[in-house]
């Protein structure tokens, strides 16, 4: 679980990514690629977003951008058994037709140290970059609904290693070669839809299947077993179905939003992963509040026609039921426009 | 010699004749494409403008990280932006429909049309400078406020602050005298006229009065 994921924008970030059904926010398309049609902003953007406050910030970006060294293993085994860190980068083309975009950096960090009889290191670190196009249109717009449909396809090379030791073999083993990254890459993409009734008593609806043809797979044994540390809901194929509300009043607009993701393609529910979100926004303003079992996240969000920035908070237990650590973040996500 | 005036009327006068139209149109079109439409209410990039300016200066005074004290002055200048901009569009006239609306006026004369165009121009500088002037001010208070009330702030940050400060307090000043030729004359035009008269009375006493005209 990570509040920061491939290509996302302030709003994914807050409403840990229930935000498939709003139309009102602007740069929408990272959130769900069927919004595309109601999207209006063209320009060049780059933007960066990252978690700068929280225990395991410093962790994260020591064990991605440095040498790992044993003691340093070690010290985090002491205070801190659990800590993970994410940030990513974006510049991103956006015309009327389509939404080039480019990753440059994409990192996730997760480190779990267990077994203090003979310490255990299970670790998940990602590198990536990626390029994204995204588009789409609306394939109906009558009287009773309007449905649009989007698509995003990726090119992505990554470097990872997601695997466990234990500390005794750092005295033994030379850490490169314990830790030895592999090298993926490949296309992949996302395909969505979305449907709004005229009628606004009835709700608006969204599905979107997520990294299709992707190479990186969760097998059940590896999520449930111990030494093994795997981010869900970020590299690997699975689904989401929305369903969302908003009202409209004079003093801005709210939405809400229920969304529930699962495993491959629709096949088992992650019930416990279920999101719910609110939104409210006003001309560049935008604020969010969500909540799920094991996540919660707070931010806003101004933008001006230039920049933007957004600030969120968010509170997490990780490791889900495996163990009770919680971890308290802050975060900043900052955009440039040309 | 009429066939061949015929000819050239049809060949040379004519498009011109519908270039004017189409220019017109266009205009037309334009001013429509442009018109600018608020989503919610005509205040709301000064009210969501102001929340921000709140919202940073809360998260900017209390929290204690030092890379979160930087978002959140980037919040209070984007929020004061954005106050700027809602001032500018508050005041700013459309100025594709004005002009069509001054020519579709009939019967103007060349000094109305002057003084309409002249008017809108001065208008157009004055939304510039007020809204220049409102953001310069309140960013050069902001980072005032932020260098010197603000604990734990490195020297570093707080040269910085200064620094911005400063070139902020020039611009508000130049702003605040500085006036284009076409606001110069256009705030003349709008002042208020004051006048008083005494004059003595035909039959007896004499005769007071105020006047008091201003044209918007």
């Amino acid at each position: 679980m990570h509040f920061i994921k491939p290509e996302s924008n302030f709003t994914q970030i807050i409403t840990l990514d229930a935000c498939a059904t709003i139309q009102s926010n602007k740069d929408m398309v990272g959130c769900n690629p069927a919004l595309f049609p109601y999207q209006k902003d063209e320009g060049l953007r780059m933007g960066l977003s990252t978690i700068t406050d929280g225990d395991s910030v410093e962790v994260g970006q020591k064990l991605l951008f440095d040498p790992i060294k044993e003691e340093f293993l070690r010290e985090i085994f002491q205070d801190h058994p659990f800590s993970s860190w994410g940030a990513n980068s974006i510049i991103q083309l956006r015309t009327g037709k389509f939404y080039l975009s480019y990753d440059p950096i994409l990192v996730n960090a997760d480190v779990f140290v267990f077994n203090p009889a003979s310490p255990e290191v299970a670790m998940s670190l990602v590198k990536s970059n990626r390029l994204n196009i995204s588009s789409g249109i609306e394939a109906i717009n009558n009287d009773v609904m309007q449905l649009s449909l989007g698509t995003k396809v990726y090119y992505y090379r990554s470097e990872y290693y997601q695997d466990s030791f234990f500390l005794s073999q750092l005295t033994s083993q030379d850490v490169d070669e314990l830790i030895d990254f592999k090298k993926k890459n490949g296309i992949a993409g996302d395909v969505s839809t979305f449907i709004q009734f005229k009628d606004s008593w009835l709700p608006k609806i969204s599905f979107i299947v997520k990294n299709l043809n992707s190479t990186f797979n969760n097998k059940d044994s590896d999520i449930l077993s111990e030494n093994q540390m795997r981010t869900i809901m970020i590299y690997e194929m699975y689904s989401r179905a929305a369903i969302g509300y908003d009202y409209k009043t004079q003093w801005g607009i709210f939405n809400a939003e229920i969304n529930a993701p699962f495993s491959k393609f629709y096949e088992d529910l992650y019930s416990e992963y279920i999101v719910g979100s609110l939104n409210y926004s006003l001309s560049r303003f935008s604020t969010s509040l969500s909540y799920s079992k094991y996540q919660q996240a707070f931010g806003f969000n101004f933008g001006s026609k230039i920049a933007s920035i957004g600030i969120f908070y968010g509170t997490s237990r990780p490791l889900g039921d495996f163990s009770n650590q919680k971890e308290n973040v802050a975060g900043v996500r900052g955009e440039v426009s040309l | 010699m009429k066939t061949f005036l015929l000819i050239f009327l049809i060949i040379f006068a004519l498009p011109t004749y519908a270039q004017k139209m189409t220019a017109y149109k266009f205009l037309k079109q334009k001013s429509l494409e442009n018109k600018p439409e608020a989503t919610f209410n005509k205040y709301e990039d000064i009210i969501s403008g102001s929340l921000a300016f709140a919202i940073g200066n809360i998260g900017y005074f209390t929290t204690d990280s030092s890379t979160l004290k930087i978002a959140y002055s980037g919040v209070q200048t984007v929020g004061i932006i954005g106050v700027g901009h809602g001032i500018y569009d508050f005041y700013y006239p459309h100025f594709e429909s004005r002009l069509l609306e001054l020519l579709s006026r009939k019967k103007m004369t060349r000094g109305e049309l002057a003084d309409g165009y002249v008017g809108l121009l001065g208008e157009m500088d004055r939304a510039k400078r007020i809204s220049v002037l409102w953001s310069s001010s309140l960013l050069t208070m902001q980072y005032a406020l932020n260098a010197f009330i603000s604990k734990d702030v490195s020297q570093d940050m707080k040269d910085i602050y200064l620094f911005l400060g400063g070139v902020n307090a020039i611009i508000a000043t130049y702003s605040y005298f500085y006036k284009s030729d076409y606001e110069e004359y256009y705030t003349h035009q709008t002042r208020p006229k004051v006048g008083a008269f005494i004059m003595p009375g035909i039959n007896e006493g004499t005769k007071a009065g105020l006047s008091f005209t201003k044209s918007w």
